[in-house]
């Protein structure tokens, strides 16, 4: 029966090249949509790493004022803010903070072997402000940081891709040209930096003292009496504190959410052009089968007395609908089968072939489901009253 | 191999009720060339169709090929039509999509025979009716004669015991109405396949060996 509907639908190419192309263009789209939903979904399973809720991030921007002095004002203005009750927990870092839009990519060397990471300059209290958890070795101690150790501490995908199954506990990578040397004291879990929806990539942990550039953030683990109007006094004590210098305070969930309308607004888009063509999909095949159907109700009545059954007359219909897709669906394959073969966006294959099956169900379930109605229509034809019109 | 026993079928809409076969009985032996004659509207294609299991009866027994068919399920008047009662009618209904060849095979997909088979057999059917020269041309291709040859074809492929012809010379001319009446004789002949045929041409209703008319849904000879 299948080679039977194969050929009364190729012999019927032309009528059906439009509705074929529809579902062709169809599925490249729903694939490119699939890509970007199962990536982004892939990334978000993976565990962040630390905690954002209640962490207020608070950025000092100094124009005319010495990279020391800055950094001394912003030493003292840590000290002076976990001195207050609603804080449970200062630390200073480089301005690429969690969900942040700012970046510092740096290459961290060892043994010849190059690794392209993001490069987080941080002090002591960073690990416990951030509640990041340690799956070897330590996090860079307050001794090492007040005497400007070079330390490091990496995170997991750093480790793999720079010592790959080796212990990097007590290794020296470089950092600079200059031919010091950083010790790896800690390997963390998973940190994925811009959020949720960020892949996973090395990350690098750096002892600030040990590093020529200045800090510029303070975090801070806050509690439940952290409220408005602390907020208020805060920024005022800590405009004391640095003079001259441009204060912006922050919360890591404010941040979050941004990033993560930053990531969903292309998907919700390409979604939505999506949605109107499969709309569009839908209603052509509903009215081409409508059309179909009508005329084809002598060929209906006939099949009905050489012996098909309502049912096999319903899923004769629906199948040849089924089919009509799937040619287009196998076209639509070859395509989308190019873009792991090509490496095309560096995605994993793993990627393109849930995205290909889900694409692939998604149509089938659609075209099975607008067939289903008008053929449950040509079921119901009376052969004795079209074989007569006829 | 049919018969019909106090055969009455009526159509009811809303307003309207009419009685369409009354009190119908018929019975049709193996190998017997029946032709079913009347004006236009007298019932010769309702009785057609409820032999053919096409429609049912509102009333009255119908026994096909040994079977009381009143209880019969969807799929088993189905089966039966499939296997027992093969089709001809006046608009030829070929599929214009399909090759003749593939035309023929129709009934045979509705059963379980292979795709080999179902070639041979359609093969057979076809140069049965001297179309085996035509086997890959498209309905289109054919005169009305042809498309004629390749729907009986079409009905016996299925070896079924009992032809039913709808009027089968009525769109064709003369030289080729006889040369398909030629056909249909010579199945019945030879085969012993029993044809019950609705015409409205006497010459051709003279060639079979019974004639049954109807006037008003009623038998009246």
């Amino acid at each position: 029966m299948i080679k039977h509907l194969i050929q009364l639908i190729w012999n019927k190419k032309r009528s059906n090249f439009l509705l074929t192309t529809e579902i062709f263009a169809s599925f490249i789209v729903l694939f490119g949509v699939m890509s970007l939903v199962f990536y982004n979904y892939g990334n978000y399973v993976q565990p962040l790493g630390y905690d954002y809720e209640d962490v207020w991030a608070v950025y000092f921007t100094g124009q005319d004022t010495p990279d020391s002095v800055f950094s001394e004002a912003l030493e003292r203005a840590k000290q002076q803010v976990v001195s207050y009750p609603e804080i449970d927990g200062a630390a200073l870092c480089t301005s690429n903070t969690p969900y942040s839009q700012t970046t510092m990519r740096w290459n961290i060397t060892y043994e010849g072997k190059s690794v392209l990471s993001e490069m987080i300059l941080a002090d002591e209290n960073l690990a416990s402000v951030l509640n990041m958890p340690l799956e070897e070795g330590r996090w860079m101690d307050r001794a090492e940081v007040e005497s400007g150790q070079p330390v490091v501490v990496l995170n997991r995908q750093a480790k793999e891709a720079l010592f790959g199954d080796e212990p990097a506990l007590g290794k020296m990578a470089s950092l600079s040209d200059d031919g010091k040397f950083w010790k790896v004291v800690g390997v963390l879990g998973n940190f994925k930096a811009k959020g949720e929806f960020q892949e996973l990539e090395p990350v690098v942990f750096i002892n600030h003292q040990s590093y020529d550039i200045p800090m510029d953030v303070i975090l801070l683990n806050t509690n439940e009496g952290a409220d408005a109007v602390f907020e208020a006094a805060l920024l005022k004590g800590l405009n004391r504190l640095a003079r001259g210098a441009n204060i912006e305070l922050s919360y890591l969930t404010s941040q979050r959410r941004n990033q993560h309308a930053i990531t969903k607004a292309p998907m919700i888009i390409a979604a939505t052009v999506c949605g109107f063509l499969l709309l569009n999909v839908g209603l052509g095949l509903l009215g081409v089968l409508w059309f179909n159907i009508r005329k084809r109700r002598g060929e209906i009545g006939l099949r009905r007395a050489l012996g098909a059954t309502r049912g096999g007359i319903l899923v004769h219909f629906v199948s040849e609908a089924v089919l009509i897709a799937a040619f287009a669906i196998l076209v639509g394959l070859f395509f989308a089968g190019q873009f792991p073969l090509l490496g095309v966006f560096g995605l994993d294959a793993s990627i393109y072939l849930s995205a290909a099956l889900a694409s692939v169900g998604i149509l089938v379930v659609l075209v099975a489901a607008c067939a289903f109605v008008p053929s449950r229509e040509a079921a119901q034809v009376q052969p004795a009253m079209v074989l007569h019109e006829e | 191999m049919i018969s019909l026993n106090q055969v009455e079928k009526v159509y009811r809409t809303r307003t309207v009720e009419t009685l369409a076969l009354n009190n119908i009985n018929l019975s049709v032996e193996q190998g017997e060339f029946l032709s079913i004659m009347g004006p236009s509207g007298c019932g010769k294609s309702t009785l057609l169709n409820i032999i053919g299991l096409l429609d049912e009866p509102t009333r009255g027994k119908v026994e096909i090929a040994g079977a009381l068919v009143r209880n019969y399920s969807g799929r088993e008047l189905a089966q039966l039509r499939n296997e027992k009662i093969g089709f001809v009618f006046q608009s030829f209904h070929l599929i214009n999509d399909l090759p003749v060849v593939d035309n023929v095979e129709l009934p045979l997909l509705y059963r379980k025979v292979s795709a080999r088979e179902r070639r041979r057999l359609a093969e057979e059917a076809l140069q049965s009716v001297g179309l085996s020269n035509r086997i890959r041309h498209f309905p289109t291709q054919l005169s009305g004669g042809q498309k004629q040859r390749v729907a009986i074809a079409r009905a016996i492929v299925g070896r079924p015991s009992i032809l039913l012809a709808d009027e089968p010379t009525g769109n064709l001319d003369s030289v080729m109405g006889n040369e398909v009446m030629d056909i249909l004789l010579r199945l019945n002949k030879e085969y012993r396949t029993t044809v019950v045929m609705v015409t409205h041409d006497e010459s051709m209703a003279r060639r079979t060996n019974r004639l049954v008319r109807l006037f008003d849904g009623s038998q009246v000879g």
